[in-house]
């Protein structure tokens, strides 16, 4: 499978006065075509910094992208100037923030709130028009890479590619090459507000909003939550991106409508063929829809893996701890709910090593002093000491454990 | 919307009406009377309280001025017998009196208002930078020097010692540079103040982070989204504005010989003339209470969370 | 590497996780402390007080302790120039301007000061009446204070001047009845917000007085909003004080207001005598305005971690 986004090594810091907080601390991640991947993780470990540092969205100052690549459809976003990643925001990455009430603009119509990004990315200004030409014309000798860059930024596939390109080749062989170049992408881009306005009912239907020309004059204090979080929905998948950002998109939601957010959310994905980032903090919520999880803590990535490896191949202590934590049905009302031990660690002072190592019960001397090593278990990774052949006792303390868990489990 | 409306007019009349009655019955407390001149017979006194009608009971007076108030009739000058109030404060003939101080007024709204914004916003849209700590600089001592040092200093400087420009009147665009600015210096700097405030409080709300992430150009977000609901809360204190305005002309009219309703009401108060005061009294009042009530709607109108409200 | 794992063998045994020490090692700093410390960070913040330090120093040091008389006519004095002995020159009086003019700061110190205090005791107490009552009584009394707010306080102050006479009290009385609506409204929307939060609940629900319940849990947690208030008060008194001096309406006492002013009659022969005391309240103003400002951003909850 393909990857399409691809995240190396994200260092992420903020800056207070003085100090330096490391927010990120090496994280690396990948998302295939077409799946749902859950970042799962108590608050404060990092999953929104993380996840909005990818498309440079954090506030700077105080936040600041130390190090780390983010490969995108063969470009590295960290790399990107200002301008060009705003192409990708919104038009191939969008995100979907938490609490609508607070992420939509108060005094500005919802439909305008979504016609104007429609605009922003389908309409062609001629300053658009300038600086994609400028793109274009190096590529003139190059039909494989004009091809990608069709298919890239005008959206171009199949037999609208083909004549795109002859189109397009036409124009660079004549003699003011520019010129044509740029009124040529001025006609293909043509998109009327009205046009604009159209989609915009038809995206608000699309997520089941019931009388969207109306709602399309109406302001967002003047919708329940759900609503809101239908038009959030509606305006990520406007410009129908490769890859959606969903940053806890039913936590502020009652637990009845959760589920049909969740729902609608993962019906119109499979429908686009979008990837999903979907972020929680809520093992149980990504249980049922997740294809792949990765379980952060302490701006780490403790363990990735598919959903089926993290819940019934459990590698690290962290995660089984946050299934042990969540309440179940399936098993007798006497039984306590377990609680990892400690609190969430504080990202001025961290440990040396293993950021779990100060709640960890299988700790070993080592985690305290030495970051854990990378294991790779058929794509199930994990970051623990475990695993290193030396702490062979500690770990069978451990899958003791885990049998016990496990055989509980499946009772 | 209707009910915000019909509401603020409620009170902006209860407010005037309030203010009548309060300056009719504090002004009947005024010990020693009007008139309290020892060189004024018993009779000649008498004579004058028939004339203004205060000889009739408290009670009657009251309602008697009510009702000329209602027909905008103000009623006799002590200090200047003869002369209605009505006429002395709108001064048809001169073009002195209400005229000169409005004009005065407006001036420096119109010149405050854009000037203090356009600073705000770009000290707010450039923090940290140099242009951004001039303006903070700036907007700083604009408060902490008042007026009158201000207009003071500046009359000395550029009237008497550079000659540059007049120092006395306000008729002809010359003459109105010196006082419009003495006169804006502070509601600039407090309207630039509030207004960088207020943009750097929209920058970290969400809904800019999320005009990012739909890859709006840096122009489009900071006009449609930053500096549009930054202007806000600059709205509210245009009220608070006109109020220091209206006292602040009367500082700007006495240095700068300028013939308004300030030096009419130092002088009325200081020669007790008791008619004058309380026109006076309520025509600001009532001044001030309209302008609030023109902000408010205004407010209303442009802030849809309350131009919705049910 | 190799070397590494040498030492690092020896590592993996299994150790307690709970690294109590650590967790107690961290910092605790109490609010207050952290908000002077916020405070004093700034090295301006400390040349200001100094500087503010020195002035209300020498407002109520030098009128104590100057030998040159300021009342009655000093005859070989008048109109003296400034030398050593006076400083800054002697007025039409033969008062030595440089004792005058700290014995006028005193009058827009005491104005600023008292008046402020009495406005924001009245502004909390009716402030927290309204919002802990609620009802009728907050309708009352919010009605009450949109109407009084709507008035010029000019207005209010020439009227009362008529009644009470001219004195420094006549101008405290009227800033207190125009200055305590603005801390009445902040206090009672924050009165009106902790009413909510569940540690008020808790205590009605455990039968805690009503007295108790302000005054130990809503009113402290006002502090914040109301020294904020506070400190733009004084500046606010003064000016209005300084401004009602310089149009002759003032308590009579002399103050800087009313020196400019005379200091604007005479500039031309004199200018010291409008430029110092223009640049002492300026610096005053400017000393307030900006620890206030200060000390605002210090309180600012939103910035404490």
């Amino acid at each position: 499978m393909e990857k399409l986004l691809d995240v190396r090594d994200m260092h992420v810091s903020f800056r207070s006065g003085k100090t330096n907080v490391e927010a990120i601390r090496g994280a690396s991640f990948h998302v295939n075509e077409r799946e749902i991947m859950a970042i799962v993780g108590e608050s404060g470990s990092g999953k929104s910094v993380l996840t909005q540092s990818c498309l440079r969205l954090i506030a700077s100052p105080p936040g600041q992208i130390d190090a780390g690549e983010v490969w995108f459809c063969g470009r590295d976003l960290m790399r990107l100037t200002e301008s060009q990643l705003q192409r990708v925001r919104g038009r191939e990455i969008s995100v979907i923030f938490q609490d609508a009430m607070t992420a939509l603009n108060p005094t500005m119509r919802i439909g305008d709130q979504i016609t104007e990004m429609l605009l922003e990315h389908l309409r062609m200004t001629r300053a658009d028009a300038r600086a994609l030409a400028g793109e274009i014309l190096p590529l003139r000798e190059e039909p494989d890479k004009l091809e990608k860059w069709l298919q890239r930024n005008l959206r171009s596939g199949g037999e609208r590619l083909e004549r795109d390109s002859a189109e397009l080749s036409r124009f660079l062989g004549g003699n003011n090459a520019r010129e044509g170049v740029e009124r040529w992408l001025l006609e293909r881009g043509t998109y009327s507000k009205e046009q604009a306005r159209q989609e915009a009912v038809n995206l608000l239907a699309r997520v089941k909003i019931p009388d969207p020309e109306k709602r399309m004059e109406q302001y967002i204090f003047q919708c329940s939550g759900g609503m809101r979080q239908r038009v959030m929905i509606a305006m990520a998948l406007s410009c129908r991106p490769r890859l959606v950002i969903a940053d806890e998109p039913t936590t502020a939601l009652d637990v009845t409508i959760k589920a049909e957010i969740l729902d609608l959310l993962a019906e119109l994905i499979r429908s686009l063929q979008t990837s999903i980032i979907l972020i929680t903090h809520d093992l149980g919520t990504v249980a049922s829809c997740a294809d792949r999880i990765g379980v952060m803590y302490g701006g780490q990535f403790m363990e990735q893996g598919t959903t089926r490896q993290i819940f019934y191949e459990t590698l690290h202590p962290y995660t089984l701890g946050l299934m042990e934590a969540a309440p179940r049905l399936d098993l007798p009302r006497s039984r306590k709910l377990s609680t990892i031990p400690g609190s969430p660690p504080n990202l001025d002072h961290m440990p040396a090593g293993c950021p779990f190592s100060t709640r960890c019960s299988y700790c070993m001397a080592v985690c305290k002093a030495n970051q854990p090593p990378l294991t790779d278990k058929n794509g199930h990774t994990v970051h623990c000491w475990l695993y290193d052949p030396r702490a062979a006792a500690q770990r069978e303390l451990f899958e003791a454990d885990k049998e016990k868990k496990h055989g509980r489990k499946n009772d | 919307m209707l009910k915000y409306v019909v509401r603020r007019v409620l009170i902006a009349a209860i407010t005037v009406f309030v203010l009548a009655t309060v300056t009719f019955f504090l002004l009947k407390l005024v010990p020693n009377g009007l008139f309290a001149d020892p060189n004024i017979t018993a009779e000649a006194r008498a004579k004058l309280f028939a004339h203004y009608g205060l000889d009739k009971p408290v009670f009657e007076q009251y309602l008697m001025y009510l009702k000329n108030m209602a027909h905008l009739d103000l009623g006799e000058s002590i200090a200047n017998p003869g002369r209605k109030i009505t006429t002395m404060i709108l001064d048809p003939a001169t073009g002195n009196g209400l005229p000169q101080s409005m004009r005065l007024g407006l001036c420096a709204l119109i010149f405050s208002v854009p000037m203090g914004i356009a600073l705000g916003t770009m000290s707010g849209l450039n923090r940290g930078k140099a242009l951004d700590k001039a303006v903070i600089g700036l907007s700083l001592v604009g408060i902490s020097v008042p007026s009158f040092v201000v207009a003071t200093i500046s009359v000395t400087v550029f009237g008497n010692m550079l000659g540059w420009l007049p120092t006395t009147g306000f008729s002809t665009p010359k003459e109105m540079i010196l006082p419009t600015i003495c006169l804006s210096l502070s509601p600039i700097a407090t309207i630039a103040r509030l207004m960088r405030t207020s943009l750097v409080e929209v920058e970290n709300a969400d809904y800019i982070k999320t005009a990012r992430s739909k890859g709006l150009k840096k122009r489009r977000i900071m006009l449609r989204h930053q500096v549009r609901n930054a202007l806000l809360p600059v709205v509210t204190i245009l009220g608070p504005i006109t109020a220091s305005l209206l006292c602040g002309t009367f500082v700007v009219e006495s240095i700068f010989n300028i013939k308004g309703l300030g030096g009419y009401y130092v002088e009325s108060i200081s020669n007790r003339d008791y008619g004058l005061v309380m026109g006076l009294t309520v025509l600001f009042g009532t001044f001030l209470v309209a302008a609030n009530l023109v902000v408010d709607i205004l407010y209303g109108l442009i802030d849809p969370r309350i131009r919705l409200k049910r | 590497m190799q070397s590494e794992n040498v030492n690092i063998d020896e590592l993996f045994r299994s150790e307690p996780c709970a690294d109590d020490e650590q967790i107690s090692n961290q910092p605790h700093i109490s609010y207050s402390a952290e908000v002077a410390r916020r405070f004093w960070r700034t090295p301006s913040v400390i040349v200001f007080s100094i500087l503010l330090a020195l002035i209300i120093a020498c407002c109520f040091l030098v009128p104590a302790f100057s030998p040159r008389p300021i009342t009655g006519i000093v005859d070989e004095a008048i109109n003296h120039k400034p030398s050593a002995e006076y400083w800054l020159g002697a007025d039409k009086f033969g008062h030595d301007f440089f004792t005058k003019m700290w014995k006028g700061g005193q009058t827009s110190f005491k104005v600023g000061f008292v008046s402020a205090v009495l406005q924001t005791l009245i502004g909390v107490i009716v402030g927290a009446i309204s919002g802990y009552a609620g009802g009728k009584v907050d309708q009352f009394l919010m009605r009450t204070v949109d109407v009084f707010i709507s008035i010029p306080y000019m207005v209010i102050v020439l009227v009362v001047r008529l009644i009470m006479g001219s004195s420094i009290y006549t101008i405290i009385f009227a800033l207190v009845v125009t200055g305590w609506l603005n801390t009445a409204r902040l206090v009672r929307g924050q009165i009106l917000q902790l009413k909510t939060e569940d540690y008020v609940l808790a205590a009605q629900s455990t039968g805690v007085s009503t007295a108790s319940i302000l005054f130990r849990h809503l009113i402290p947690n006002t502090l914040g909003v109301v020294i904020v208030s506070f400190t733009l008060a004084i500046p606010q008194a003064m000016f209005s004080e300084a401004f009602l001096s310089f149009i002759g309406m003032g308590s009579g006492d002399v103050s800087w207001g009313s020196l400019i002013r005379t200091g604007m009659e005479v500039r031309f022969r004199h200018p010291w005598q409008l430029i110092a005391p223009s640049i002492v309240l300026a610096l005053t103003m400017l000393c307030i305005q900006l620890l206030g400002d200060s000390l605002r951003d210090a309180l600012d909850p939103k910035l404490r971690k």
